[in-house]
């Protein structure tokens, strides 16, 4: 029996060495550092290696503030920071897009920083379009540094190649439909290089092709509009373009972002945002200069047009530290900066000038991409709407029902989903 | 499971020692397992959003479900890739450590190479997957070329997607299933077989006489394993499809997960997960009591 | 074993069919290790060329530059070998109790310890990262377990979900339920206790079994992801798998993903070399042999 007990006793002390092992706790408030936790989504090495160097800046200038920077896989941050909300250890600063923002607002779980921005003395040098993106229900919920663009490119020497004017991309939907089959190269039954990159739950793509013919994004009184009649042709369109004419290549060899064949140099006309092409540029430094710009215009230009932002979390203990934390890097050098590392569109002003001197003709169609675009809308229940457009999608592609079907299914499908989730009466 | 056949009610000869040997696991398992699959239920009747709303609402989760197409969608998926994995893991598996058995030469090489694709965790291997499927630039389909073969769009042919995972599933855990069969093949005594092979029995009669019923234990453990895991599919799904295209292989937990994190709908995610469990638990007991499982030892 | 010609020529066929199996199922790791030390211009170029031009070993360099991959590792094997020698210990006590003992509650207990094999651990993420916060007078907790962080962020809130794992207690359970009966009987007779019956006779015959558990449990741990990520918040605290995420985002870096995946796989294969030994050992004691 004895025995029996030593060997209980023993296991118990390894499980409780186990449990208090290595674990290096913070202890702020006790002393006068203040440790700021920092999440950001996003692990692409340009901008962890920049965010690394200003946090390095920042600490420096400020010797009381230390900044523990975590960044993660965007499909992984859902998880990770619900997890560590509900628990009550989030991070103080939360580096999200516009769909997590107004989700987490809606929660109560980021603050509102109407009393910080109305004091900052940058209010007014950053451009209004970045300073509105996260403005609703008359406050600031976080403040977007990183607008994403998205421009409509073409290859000129595919078009050439194709034996068509490399200097009349296609302006218009049905040009779009001439072209683009065109322009596909395909070995038997897989397409190599797409004619006109659509990826098949790319709703990004889509929402712009709707909105250029008149439709808009959510109604005046905050509802989903996409069973009417312009998204239902825009759908029309693209499907012919996926579907029929089968001119967009279907490929894996990626994460989130669907439209980095362009990148890889197997689209001929794409919608993509400057990454990508800097990337293909890189790739393809002969072809620097085949890369031409267009927009479609039909009721309105659009293209989609996301935003990173920085917010801070309701539940942060030293929210001043990390709005001064936001703030810097927001300064005109640090813009500058995180251009030279990131190729960031800078968000001031007072860099408009010296930034479109850099690459006028990139630069001019990012500016009207900044000015033309929309984003998610800000409404809680904007991942709901994107998983419908994509279901409404997926089933028109691939030939389950008509477009029109398709969307008026799956409005009523978002509709009944917005009522379990409480959005609706 | 027929009480009378396990317990003799009369004695529990080993009351103290049997309870303080399971305390230490039982304790931890009760604390870190336990109550978190409790609490679950708990959410699952309420429409706990994580952060603004927990509200008691009865059986309204589980009524949704019914209803819900993508759910719907996402059990008939599971299901497939369940019925195609677990039988041919469990097969293969068994064929690869019958043949390591034996006194063959380069075993331990061979072993290994089978293991691999164990050793590599589920994020890696998926993305390694992903390279191979690419319809354009892909391995396999440069190999199907090379054969006069025509190329597939794997992942993105509605009919093909989810037999792509399950051909990933099984060259995953084939590994698995091949360890622990070799590891229940060595517990059967050696001097079996020297009797079967003196009195002249075939090795395919041995192989059904001594082998199969000997490994039963093995083969009940690993069905269940293989249950449970091909059931709770979520890890490639997330990383390499997202449930696409058209939601052709959504599966119950990447629904669970979606809904629970994505969509900030823990209350009704909970609902699913303990939909899933009574349904393994069903599946287990079903095998408990149907299944010799060499449980009559005491 | 009486070793006769055929048998030769079987054994040479099952061989050959045993090879044909392997290379299909390491095609992939050649294409892994190949890729690994490809440029980015070959590994996206849209041409399949099985080997790269000329090898990049520099792509290792790269990938490893990218973090304190040295502390990524010490973490990873403190917590892979903690938790493999602890579920080994813990496991197969349950699982010998569970087998061969009889005792109140018995099958109750078991009956709870399987259900926790069949949760998926995206449904209990949530809950047990709350109850890891809650640990009293752990990572600053009061003796309510309210005010610090708990276990969060700490080796033991890595560890302590997989020692108790269901998957390690079953398997020890039906292992143990295949020992011959009356070995239990014998050394009942003798007077053995219970605990001298499990060390004595039990576990020097549970090689084979101790050694799977251990593989499966070590690789398990090793591979780990979804809870890591839920409960490492810095980046001195992260796993090996934590630091492979690192390499996903909208555009993969391929040759860097797959040169740290290569050397983060090659510790469990060492474990499996060493433990394969093992794997064979088989029954010693010739009271097994009834």
């Amino acid at each position: 029996m004895k025995r029996k007990w030593m060997m209980v006793l023993f296991l118990l002390v390894c499980v409780s060495m186990a449990l208090f092992a290595g674990g290096d706790q913070e202890k702020d408030g006790q002393d006068e550092k203040v440790t700021l936790k920092l999440w950001r989504m996003g692990t692409q090495e340009n901008w962890v290696t920049y965010t690394k160097s200003f946090i390095a800046d920042f600490e420096a200038t400020h010797p009381n503030i230390e900044v523990e920077y975590e960044y993660m896989p965007p499909v992984d941050l859902p998880q990770k920071l619900n997890t560590a909300f509900v628990a009550g250890i989030g991070p103080d600063i939360i580096g999200c897009s516009i769909q997590h923002t107004s989700e987490y607002a809606a929660k109560g779980k980021f603050l509102e920083l109407d009393d910080y921005v109305d004091n900052w003395a940058a209010k007014d040098d950053v451009m209004e379009s970045m300073l509105n993106t996260a403005y609703f229900n008359d406050n600031y919920y976080a403040l977007a540094y990183h607008p994403d663009p998205y421009v409509f490119v073409y290859r000129k020497d595919l078009f050439r190649k194709a034996g068509l004017d490399p200097e009349d991309p296609p302006e218009s939907w049905e040009e779009l439909l001439e072209v683009a089959p065109q322009l596909t190269e395909r070995d038997g039954e897989i397409v190599t290089r797409a004619g006109f990159l659509m990826p098949i739950d790319d709703f990004l793509t889509f929402v712009p092709f709707a909105v250029m013919n008149g439709a808009s994004y959510i109604s005046d009184d905050n509802m989903p509009t996409f069973n009417q009649p312009e998204w239902v042709e825009a759908l029309e369109v693209l499907t012919k373009l996926v579907k029929d004419e089968r001119v967009t290549i279907e490929t894996t060899n990626n994460m989130e972002w669907t439209t980095s064949s362009f990148a890889k140099g197997n689209a001929a006309i794409a919608q993509v945002n400057s990454t990508m092409v800097d990337t293909f540029k890189k790739s393809y430094p002969e072809l620097k200069d085949d890369v031409g710009f267009f927009a479609i215009e039909r009721e309105r230009k659009s293209n989609w047009n996301g935003a990173w932002l920085f917010a801070i979390s309701a539940d942060s203990k030293h929210p001043d530290e990390a709005f001064e934390f936001i703030s810097e890097w927001f300064s005109p050098e640090a813009m500058w900066n995180m251009y030279e590392a990131t190729g960031n569109l800078p968000v001031l002003k007072s860099l408009e000038e010296r930034f479109s001197a850099v690459d006028p003709e990139l630069n001019s169609a990012l500016f009207s991409g900044v000015e033309h675009g929309l984003g998610n809308p800000l409404v809680p229940w904007a991942t709901l709407q994107i998983a419908a457009i994509r279901k409404a999608m997926g089933e028109a592609f691939y030939g389950e029902k008509t477009p029109k079907q398709a969307l008026e299914d799956n409005y009523e499908l978002l509709l009944n989903e917005m009522k379990e989730a409480g959005y609706l009466d | 499971m027929p009480k009378h056949r396990l317990l003799k009610r009369h004695q529990y000869a080993d009351n103290g020692a049997g309870h303080l040997m399971i305390l230490p696991c039982y304790i931890i398992y009760l604390l870190f397992v336990l109550l978190p699959v409790l609490m679950s239920v708990w959410y699952s009747f309420r429409s706990y959003d994580l952060f603004t709303k927990n509200d008691f609402v009865g059986l309204k989760n589980y009524i949704r479900l019914v209803t819900d197409p993508l759910f719907i969608r996402s059990v008939k998926n599971t299901l497939y890739y369940a019925v195609g994995t677990i039988i041919p893991q469990l097969g293969i598996g068994l064929l690869l450590a019958a043949g390591l058995n034996r006194r063959i030469r380069g075993k331990e090489v061979l072993r290994l190479a089978f293991y691999l694709p164990y050793l590599v965790s589920m994020v890696s291997v998926s993305m390694l997957w992903l390279w191979i499927y690419d319809p354009a630039t892909g391995v396999l389909n440069s190999l199907l070329k090379s054969i006069g073969m025509s190329p597939r769009r794997w992942l993105f042919d509605q009919q093909l997607a989810l037999k792509s995972l399950m051909a990933m599933g099984i060259w995953k855990m084939v590994g698995y299933n091949m360890v622990l069969f070799l590891a229940g093949l060595q517990q059967i005594p050696q001097h079996l077989y020297e009797a079967a092979e003196i009195d002249g029995i075939s090795p395919y009669r041995q192989f059904l006489h001594i082998t199969f019923p000997l490994l039963q234990p093995t083969t009940f453990f690993l069905f269940i394993i293989n249950s449970i895991q091909s059931f709770a599919v979520f890890e490639q799904v997330n990383i390499m499809t997202s449930g696409g295209p058209n939601n052709a292989t959504t599966t119950i937990v990447h629904q669970l997960y979606t809904r629970g994190f994505v969509n900030y709908q823990m209350g009704y995610a909970s609902s699913m997960g303990v939909v899933l469990l009574i349904f393994t638990m069903i599946l287990t007991l079903l095998n408990f009591r149907y299944g010799k499982e060499g449980n009559d030892l005491l | 074993m009486i070793q006769t010609r055929s048998n030769d020529y079987k054994n040479l066929l099952i061989t050959f069919g045993l090879v044909v199996l392997a290379l299909m199922v390491i095609f992939p790791f050649f294409l892994m290790i190949s890729g690994s030390l490809k440029t980015e211009a070959e590994i996206n170029s849209s041409v399949l060329k099985l080997l790269p031009e000329t090898p990049q070993f520099g792509n290792y360099l790269r990938a490893f530059e990218q973090g304190p991959w040295g502390r990524w590792f010490l973490n990873s094997l403190i917590v892979t070998l903690t938790t493999t020698i602890v579920s080994l210990v813990i496991n197969s006590m349950a699982g010998f109790a569970f087998a061969r003992l009889t005792f109140f509650g018995r099958d109750f207990f078991f009956y709870t310890v399987l259900l926790g094999l069949m949760v998926p651990p995206q449904l209990t993420i949530l809950p047990t990262f709350i109850i890891m916060k809650k640990i009293p007078l752990a990572g600053g907790n009061d003796i309510l377990g309210a005010g610090g962080t708990g276990l969060i962020n700490t080796y033991g809130g890595l560890m302590l979900p997989i020692f108790a794992g269901a998957f390690g207690i079953f398997l020890c359970r039906q292992f143990f339920l295949n020992f011959p009966k009356s070995l239990d009987d014998a050394a009942k007779i003798d007077g053995c206790s219970v605990s001298r019956v499990y060390r004595q006779i039990y576990l020097p015959n549970s090689g084979a079994l101790l050694m799977s558990l251990g593989v499966l449990k070590g690789t398990y741990s090793w591979n780990d992801y979804i809870w890591p990520l839920a409960i490492i918040q810095s980046e001195k605290m992260m796993t090996v798998q934590l630091g492979l995420s690192r390499f996903r985002d909208a555009m993969i870096t391929w040759e860097t993903l797959l040169a740290a995946t290569f050397i983060v796989m090659l510790p469990m294969v060492i474990l499996f070399l060493v433990a394969q030994k093992y794997l064979v050992a088989g029954l010693v004691t010739s009271g097994m042999k009834e």
